[in-house]
């Protein structure tokens, strides 16, 4: 548009200016038609007849439009443009989007975020599943599945429903996800924000179902789940075992209520303790278990018992104690056998406890 | 009456018959019609007929750097153009020994009613 030489004098200019301004509503193509030319027109018009020849340019703009014949169409226009401007609004912010992105700097990193729009897609399934799971009827916090409130299944296949069509909806198969209409791009944008904002509400959930059932078992899910024997929250790491009178046993070989032996098990158990053996095979469920100064990381340096020692118990004695079940006269030492059986009784009854607790 | 209201008609019309015999620009235009008697023709009202008859064909356009100024658009009149004008013209005669009937007409009309 601007071959011009000479500089249009600057009214002209501007109320052109004005003018396209006013016309911006219409196709690029239809506006250059339109006003193309218009400055040489005007400066002419101007040149004969003064500054005055100019009048206001809305209603010039009117003027040209309705014998353009564009006036009829000039109301949907309007409403077009609204509708025009959101779209070039959202485009506009995309291609500044990739601007920032496209930089040399930011470009390495923003490759990863992208690689990871996939995790985004199933966070926010979850999410949305938590949603679906507290609006379900009969939702109540009690304990952590696979989704707060609602039964393994149920969890399980609404997780799997959300996660395929937030899969779906990000690979662009599923509206609103494929749809480039202004309204799917603001809907989507929409949905996905509304995901970020519900992150704090299923976390939320997440969290009171965990200590719904932390309140109900004593223990978490997670814990409980791969580790041996938990006490108060905390893992069994040794037992320190006391006979009824009150004294220090050496060599308590403990099974749970089922008959299996007690899985007493830490972190780094192997390489701190030394277990007891029968025959070959290593038993761990004999306590006290012998203790390592310095953890052993390999079979040589587990071959090596320098240094290691059973604990010394965390008192000498503990106070004799009775249970209504055994008989006073049990106070006589009974028979060795006697002695084993009943010991093995008790062992497995404190077994049953240690591990339920 | 208002000359704008009855040229909204014609505009047309008029514009191609100014530049039937000669090709103009947007302002070259206007001044021929004001010359030629529609002194109150709007230059906006002209430019837009202008883009209107080009877009449906019946006008050419043609840019014409200016070496002192911005560049002129040229308008000149097609074969399309031709018929339109020509179909025009006759149907604005039709129209004008029509309204001048009816002006005739209602003469004798409203001479009756004063003295009825």
């Amino acid at each position: 548009m601007n071959t011009t030489e000479l500089p249009v004098r600057p009214d002209v200019a501007a109320f052109v200016a004005r003018v396209r301004e006013l016309l911006a509503d219409l196709p690029e193509e239809e506006r250059l038609e339109l006003t193309e030319g218009l400055e040489a027109d005007l400066a002419d018009q101007v040149a004969e007849q003064g500054g005055g020849a100019l009048g206001d340019p809305e209603a010039y703009a009117r003027e040209l439009r309705a014998a353009a014949g564009l006036e009829p169409a000039a109301r949907r226009r309007v409403r077009l443009r609204r509708a025009m401007s959101v779209s070039e609004a959202l485009d506009d912010a995309r291609t500044r989007w990739d601007a920032v992105v496209g930089h040399p700097r930011v470009a390495p990193v923003w490759a990863i975020v992208a690689a990871l729009r996939p995790a985004w897609w199933v966070f926010r399934a979850w999410v949305a599943a938590v949603l679906v799971c507290i609006a379900l009827p009969g939702y109540t916090v009690w304990g952590f599945t696979w989704l707060p409130g609602v039964s393994n299944e149920v969890g399980l296949l609404v997780l799997a429903v959300c996660v395929v069509g937030s899969t779906l909806v990000g690979m662009g198969r599923l509206v609103p996800g494929g749809d480039r209409g202004t309204p799917m791009r603001i809907v989507l944008i929409g949905l996905n924000l509304f995901a970020v904002a519900m992150i704090p509400v299923a976390e939320q959930h997440y969290q009171d179902a965990e200590w719904a059932q932390t309140r109900e078992y004593g223990f978490t899910g997670t814990v409980s789940t791969g580790s041996g024997v938990t006490n108060r929250g905390r893992e069994v790491c040794n037992i320190a075992a006391y006979d009824a009178e009150g004294q220090p046993l050496v060599g308590v070989q403990l099974f749970d209520q089922a008959g299996r032996p007690l899985d007493v098990r830490c972190w780094r158990q192997h390489d701190r303790t030394v277990p007891w053996v029968l025959g070959d095979v290593t038993r761990w469920n004999v306590f006290p278990l012998g203790e390592r100064e310095q953890p052993a990381r390999t079979q040589e340096q587990r071959e090596d018992l320098l240094g290691a020692a059973f604990p010394t118990p965390d008192r000498a004695t503990t106070p004799a104690v009775t249970n209504p079940l055994v008989p006073a006269d049990a106070e006589v030492r009974p028979t060795p056998a006697r002695e084993k059986d009943r010991d093995r009784r008790e062992r497995e009854r404190e077994g049953g406890d240690v591990s339920r607790r | 009456m208002d000359q704008t209201q009855l040229l909204k008609g014609v505009l047309d019309l008029a514009v191609l018959a100014v530049v039937q015999g000669d090709d103009g620009y947007g302002y070259d235009i206007v001044r021929r019609l004001r010359d030629g008697g529609l002194a109150e023709v709007g230059d906006a009202s002209v430019y837009g007929t202008l883009r209107r008859l080009y877009a449906a064909g019946a006008l050419t356009s043609y840019v014409v750097p200016s070496e002192s100024g911005p560049h002129r658009k040229y308008y000149g009149i097609t074969p399309i153009g031709r018929e339109q004008l020509a179909r025009q013209r006759d149907d604005w005669h039709a129209f004008s020994s029509t309204l001048d009937g009816l002006l005739a007409g209602p003469a004798a009309t409203s001479a009756r009613g004063a003295s009825a």
